[in-house]
C-alpha cells in the first residue's frame, strides 16, 4: 500500500474517531429526543465509515439490516414521547431546593463521573502500555467477502448456536419479568 | 494509525459511553451510551483481526451474529416499550434512569433546605 493510501486512510480514521467523540459526548447534554435520534443516526454513519476503513463493509451492511428496524422503532417511541411531552424537558430528580443547590448537584454529578472515567482510563493506559508492538497499522490487510463469511457460517456453527441460544435464553427471561411486570402494573391500575 | 492508538480512541469511546451510563437520565440516552459501548467494540475487533492472520473471518462471523443478536433483543425491548406506552404511565417510562446520582443527603445526612 502506498504511502499516500495510507495518510487517507489514517485522515478517515481520525474523522471517523472525532464524529464519534463529539456528538457521543454532545448526545448527553441535549435535552431534546429528536436531536437525540438525530445524533445517534450520525453515531451509526461514523461507525460505518470506520468499518469501511477496517476493511469491513460487509460486516456492518448485514448488522444494519437489523439495525434498520431498532432504529425505526426507536423514532417512532421518541415522536410518540416528544408528542405527549410537547417539547417540555426531561423530569429530573434534581429539582427541588435552592438555586446554588441544585447547580451544585448538578456539577457534582458531572464531575465525579468524569474523575471515575479518567482514573478508570488512567489505569487501562497503564497496564496495556507495553502490550502493543509498534506498528504502522498496513500489514495483513484482507478484504472478506460475503460468500467468504456465509461459507464460515455453514462449515462450522458452533459459535452461532452459542449465540442463538443465549439470545433465546435472554429473551425468556425479557419476556418473564415484562409479563410480570405487565400484569403488576394493570392490577395496579385497576386497583386506583 | 497503530493498532495502540485505535485501542486506546475505542478507550475513550468506551469510557464516554460509562460517563453517559452515569449522567443520561432517559432511556434513549442511554441505549445511545450502549450504542457507544457496541461500536468501541467493534472498533477493537476489527483493530485487532487485521493483525491476526488466523481467524480475522471468524472475527467478523462472530461480530455479525453478536450484532444481530444485541440488535434484536433492542428490537424487542423497544417494542415492548412502544406497544405498551399508553398501558404504561408516561413518566414510568421517561422516569431517571441514571445509575448515578449525588444528592447532598448522601454525604451529610437528611437536608431539609
Amino acid at each position: 500500500m502506498s504511502i499516500e493510501s495510507q495518510k487517507i486512510i489514517e485522515i478517515i480514521q481520525y474523522i471517523g474517531f472525532a464524529g464519534l467523540m463529539i456528538p457521543g459526548i454532545a448526545v448527553f447534554f441535549i435535552p431534546d429526543l429528536r436531536k437525540k435520534i438525530t445524533l445517534l443516526f450520525i453515531l451509526f454513519v461514523f461507525t460505518t465509515i470506520l468499518s469501511f476503513v477496517f476493511y469491513s463493509g460487509i460486516l456492518l451492511f448485514i448488522a444494519s439490516l437489523a439495525f434498520i428496524f431498532v432504529f425505526a422503532l426507536l423514532f417512532l417511541l421518541t415522536e410518540q414521547l416528544s408528542h405527549n411531552s410537547s417539547g417540555s424537558p426531561l423530569p429530573s430528580s434534581d429539582t427541588g431546593g435552592s438555586h446554588t443547590r441544585i447547580i451544585a448537584v448538578k456539577i457534582l454529578n458531572i464531575i465525579i463521573p468524569v474523575l471515575f472515567c479518567t482514573g478508570l482510563g488512567y489505569l487501562i493506559y497503564k497496564l496495556t502500555g507495553e502490550y502493543f508492538p509498534a506498528d504502522n497499522g498496513a500489514q495483513g490487510i484482507s478484504i472478506n467477502t460475503m460468500e467468504e463469511i456465509t461459507g464460515c457460517i455453514f462449515a462450522k456453527y458452533d459459535i452461532s448456536i452459542f449465540l442463538i441460544v443465549s439470545a433465546a435464553l435472554i429473551s425468556f427471561i425479557w419476556f418473564t419479568v415484562i409479563l410480570v411486570t405487565g400484569r403488576k402494573t394493570k392490577e395496579s391500575a385497576i386497583n386506583e | 494509525m497503530s493498532s495502540g492508538l485505535v485501542f486506546y480512541m475505542a478507550m475513550i469511546l468506551f469510557l464516554i459511553s460509562v460517563f453517559g451510563l452515569f449522567v443520561s437520565a432517559d432511556i434513549v440516552s442511554v441505549f445511545i451510551a450502549y450504542q457507544l459501548m457496541v461500536a468501541a467494540a467493534i472498533i477493537n475487533f476489527l483493530n485487532f483481526s487485521i493483525y491476526i492472520e488466523i481467524g480475522q473471518l471468524w472475527t467478523k462471523v462472530f461480530l455479525i451474529i453478536g450484532l444481530l443478536t444485541i440488535y434484536l433483543l433492542a428490537f424487542a425491548v423497544f417494542f415492548y416499550i412502544y406497544s405498551n406506552t399508553e398501558v404504561l404511565e408516561r413518566k414510568t417510562i421517561i422516569k431517571d434512569y441514571r445509575l448515578f446520582r449525588l444528592e447532598k443527603s448522601d454525604w451529610w445526612g437528611e437536608d431539609n433546605i
